[in-house]
């Protein structure tokens, strides 16, 4: 009896001491740490912030008033993926072609590094003849010859700069307001603050014309931090435009109804007791996907569209192209669509290739696009549609004056560096100015003279034009508000209308 | 020697002041719960004979203070009365403790209750000496101004360029971004911009405008200097001027920073001007109107038609129909509900006949209207010419004809009317004069290129 009760305390004891140390090592650390990851974790909430809860109930893209009057209800965002030539296309530089072949002055290079360009490179004139068009008067290149039709329609921001000279980060800057990643792109920005007005279409949709993923990966249309429902849908350019669109044999609609609603159902309860964005997330792309089986063919399919919308953009129905994807964007943006993301490949004029020649393959790459751009402008004013959507075009940074020597040895056909201190964006449709130009560069089209805009500043006035004010429209992420345009970014009210 | 000694003592008087306040407060903590400790009352005797003393040096430093720094009696006078009854409540509050004199006579609470108020009140009063009276009441401030200080800056469009330089386009710029800190009761720098007279008279480092060379003027230099200089104007974490804002002061300094030339002398770029001139009115009506029946917009909703105000604080709606096209008689019902509030109207691809004209003629506030891809002829759309805000109306492929456009050509607000149809050339169907043209786009748009390339 004795010798139990001894043990049975030696247990306690023993057990005691045990438990005391695992407790503290287990428990208490556990404690502590959880203890800061729940204020870490805090941060991520979006339930301080609400948009996604309250004026939504379970539909993250259920539509939401903007805050302030937006001008405009869409925006098609055509983007020339390398950097396409100012110089070439709108920036006319005559004093540029006097010193065509001669060395460059030294005052352009002091202090400055280049992607490739080398010690003393040669001046290169530009590679096009210019002439100037419409009512306005402003400058285009004939590599651009139907541009005449809708010059007076864009507003020129001539001066635009950014501090990123490689592809990626550049392209990351342009659409996320940062050059690393992790930021939300601004079509999920607008997509977060407006959502999406046609329930069947996602509210931003993204097109590339051939040619594999931009530099910068799909992080250029990803969601950042905010709820992965945001992000840009991708809708391939050749074949089915979703993949797995159609339902497989056996199953009926009706059936994959009830799958749906079921799985919906026990999600929504998951939902109630996580609060996890992401699973409303989960749910939408459920909902959405279903509805997009009728949709998306119908509004992806331009083999029923006139033969005279054919002719006009120059489409070729089933390749993949940029005119096709135009002609896509207008019918997206006349279903309601938010955001219209569109990208083209192949600007990266080194002159390395026949391919990067300013002179031989830039020239194709022009024509490809020059004619659909015209036409989604012409169709977009003969529908009533471009007082309301915002076209922007441009690149992730423009190109040197200077002819690229790699390494040092001129390199074998007219090809420019990256160069990011001045290059030519411009934007046309609702609540732009017809046929301003802003901004100016030097004689060499070198660096800004005047009307210098920012990266910041075009993002700045996008949201403007959406209805947001850039410095009000934040998301809590890790404890603090992040804005599109960080803390930088002024509207651009000279081409403003 | 002896006076630095006197200015030094003086300067100690913001460190000494905390000595009372401490003393006091722990004793009146001790004194709220005077029951936990045995010997509360030597305690207190004890803490109130150090408060005592410390209250006379700190009236003693900062008496010097007053006397070395130069300050207005007007401005420390009450903060030094209150000090001094602070030295009564706690020299009393120790005799009332000793027992047996005059003090203890009086009831304890007098004593406990002048010291909290004294001690709050000396506290506040010496606290608006160093930080300034609005020191307090200016984040709300400042969060007040925020919201207004936008459209003050703005000349109306009619006589913009008539008013003098000064008061209308400079001191409206100065006033949202720098008088928050600059004004006749702050002056940061001793420098204050709330009239003409204080900016010419500069700061206490002298004038801040340069008139033989307005470049080097200070407050030129410290609005271009890079925002993260120090000595950069507004600060960092102010709001900041704007481009066009500092382009117009810039040009102001450069022409002698005058007063009373009138803005359309001072050749200001019409390009630059343009910033500061009111946009001409809003698209939309600018009206007081009732919030919409809910229950008609939730109704609406759940058969799937897009409704939801213009911006976020409007009662102004806007309406489109992507995703419901079959509109009943109870869907029309409901609409009619929202007559008054509807302005922006999309119901192209709908089942709407011409029948919605009578329906639409009831939209007073109607501003643009949408029934593209419609079945519409046009038969009864003079039923619209009431409706005095109608400025855009689109008819793309529908089955209107010329006698529709003679109606839209009467109707007195209308700015635009999209006719674009795809299979047929509507404007050869009618003439008009080249002025009325302007308000029609057929879209009858070519793609056409340059053969200079080829």
């Amino acid at each position: 009896m004795g010798n139990e009760r001894k043990i049975y305390n030696e247990f306690l004891l023993k057990h005691a001491s045990v438990n005391s140390r695992r407790h503290f090592l287990k428990n208490c650390t556990l404690g502590i740490g959880g203890l800061a990851l729940g204020n870490f974790l805090a941060g991520c909430s979006v339930d301080k912030k609400g948009l996604s809860d309250s004026g939504r109930s379970l539909n993250p893209l259920a539509p939401l008033p903007p805050p302030n009057l937006g001008k405009v209800k869409s925006v098609i965002y055509l983007h020339m993926v390398g950097a396409p030539s100012q110089l070439e296309l709108f920036d006319y530089k005559p004093e540029l072609q006097k010193l065509h072949n001669k060395p460059c002055p030294e005052s352009l290079l002091k202090g400055k590094k280049f992607a490739f360009i080398e010690g003393v490179p040669k001046m290169l004139g530009p590679q096009a003849e210019f002439r100037k068009a419409g009512e306005s008067g402003n400058w285009v290149s004939s590599n651009l010859p139907y541009f005449n039709t809708i010059i007076d329609e864009v507003s020129f921001l001539k001066a635009v700069h950014t501090d990123q000279f490689n592809h990626g980060p550049a392209q990351l800057f342009m659409h996320t307001g940062s050059p690393r990643l992790g930021r939300p792109s601004i079509g999920s920005w607008a997509t977060y603050g407006l959502g999406s007005e046609n329930q069947d279409l996602p509210g931003f949709m993204v097109l590339t014309s051939g040619g594999g993923t931009p530099d910068g990966g799909k992080s250029l249309w990803g969601s950042g931090f905010l709820p992965s429902v945001y992000q840009g849908v991708q809708c391939r350019s050749k074949g089915d435009p979703v993949l797995y669109l159609s339902d497989p044999k056996g199953i009926s609609r009706d059936l994959k109804r009830d799958l749906i609603t079921s799985i919906n159902e026990i999600n929504s309860d998951e939902y109630k007791s996580y609060k996890d964005p992401e699973i409303l997330t989960r749910i939408s792309q459920y909902e959405m996907a279903y509805r997009m089986q009728i949709a998306v063919p119908e509004v992806m399919n331009i083999n029923d569209e006139p033969e005279s919308v054919k002719e006009l953009y120059g489409v070729t129905p089933g390749e993949e192209s940029f005119a096709n994807n135009c002609l896509l964007a207008r019918k997206l943006v006349s279903k309601g669509v938010r955001f219209v993301q569109l990208y083209d490949w192949g600007w990266d004029s080194h002159g390395d290739l026949e391919e990067t020649a300013l002179d031989l393959g830039f020239k194709t790459k022009c024509k490809e696009i020059d004619r659909p751009i015209a036409a989604l402008i012409l169709d977009l004013k003969r529908l009533g549609l471009l007082e309301e959507t915002l076209i922007v075009w441009g690149g992730e940074f423009g190109r040197t004056p200077m002819q690229e020597n790699r390494s040092g040895v001129q390199n074998a056909f007219f090809g420019r560096d990256h160069h990011g201190d001045a290059f030519t964006m411009w934007m046309a449709g609702g609540g732009i100015k017809k046929g301003v130009v802003h901004g100016e560069t030097d004689e060499f089209g070198y660096k800004p003279v005047s009307g210098r805009v920012s990266v910041h500043d075009i993002q700045a006035t996008i949201l403007h034009l959406l209805g947001f004010d850039h410095e009000k429209f934040t998301y809590d992420f890790q404890g603090r508000p992040f804005r599109l345009t960080d803390v930088e970014g002024e509207i651009i009210q000279e081409i403003l209308a | 020697m002896w006076d630095s000694i006197l200015t030094l003592i003086g300067r100690f008087h913001p460190i000494i002041i905390h000595l009372p306040i401490g003393f006091i407060i722990i004793g009146l903590l001790i004194e709220l719960s005077r029951k936990k400790f045995k010997e509360s009352k030597n305690i207190l005797i004890f803490i109130f004979s150090w408060g005592t003393i410390s209250c006379i040096l700190s009236i003693i430093s900062g008496f010097l203070q007053y006397l070395q720094e130069g300050l207005l009696w007007e401005s420390i006078d009450r903060h030094f009365y209150f000090g001094i009854l602070t030295l009564l409540f706690t020299f009393g509050f120790y005799q009332y403790l000793k027992g047996k004199n005059f003090f203890s006579s009086l009831p304890r609470r007098l004593y406990t209750v002048g010291l909290v108020l004294t001690v709050t009140i000396t506290g506040h009063l010496g606290g608006q000496i160093t930080h300034g009276d609005q020191y307090l009441t200016e984040p709300f401030q400042i969060m007040m101004d925020g919201e207004l200080s936008n459209e003050e800056t703005l000349l109306s469009s009619s006589n913009a360029s008539e008013g003098p330089i000064f008061n209308s386009l400079i001191q409206p710029i100065l006033n949202s971004k720098c008088i928050s800190c600059h004004n006749s009761e702050k002056s940061k720098g001793g420098l204050a911009l709330h009239n003409f007279e204080s900016l010419q008279r500069g700061s206490k480092n002298g004038m801040i405008i340069n008139y033989e060379n307005p470049e080097l003027s200070e407050i030129f230099v410290r609005i271009h200097l890079p925002k993260n200089e120090k000595k950069h104007m507004p600060p960092k974490s102010k709001k900041q001027l704007t481009k066009a804002e500092i382009s117009i002061l810039s040009h102001w300094i450069n022409a002698g920073a005058p007063e009373n030339i009138l803005i359309k002398d001072m050749k200001i770029s019409n390009e630059l001007l343009s910033n500061f001139i009111k946009k001409k009115e809003r698209f939309f009506p600018e009206i007081e109107i009732s919030s919409p029946n809910n229950k008609s917009i939730s109704f609406l909703r759940g058969k799937g038609v897009h409704i939801a105000p213009i911006s976020k604080s409007s009662n102004l709606l806007y309406l489109s129909s992507y995703n419901y096209h079959d509109f009943m008689e109870e869907d029309i019902f409901e609409l009619k509900k929202l007559s008054n509030n509807i302005v922006d109207i999309d119901l192209s691809n709908s089942s709407f006949n011409d029948e919605v004209f009578e329906m639409l003629s009831a939209f007073t506030n109607l501003t643009r209207l949408k029934l593209n891809y419609t079945s519409i002829t046009g038969k009864g759309l003079d039923q619209l010419s009431s409706l005095k805000n109608l400025k855009i109306i689109h008819l793309v492929n529908t089955d209107i004809n010329s006698s529709s456009i003679k109606i839209i050509n009467s109707f007195p607000y209308i700015e635009k009317a999209y006719l674009f149809q795809n299979n047929r050339n509507l404007s050869k169907e009618i003439n008009l004069s080249d002025e009325d043209l302007k308000k029609f786009d057929f879209g009858e748009y070519i793609t056409q290129g340059l053969t200079t390339d080829e």
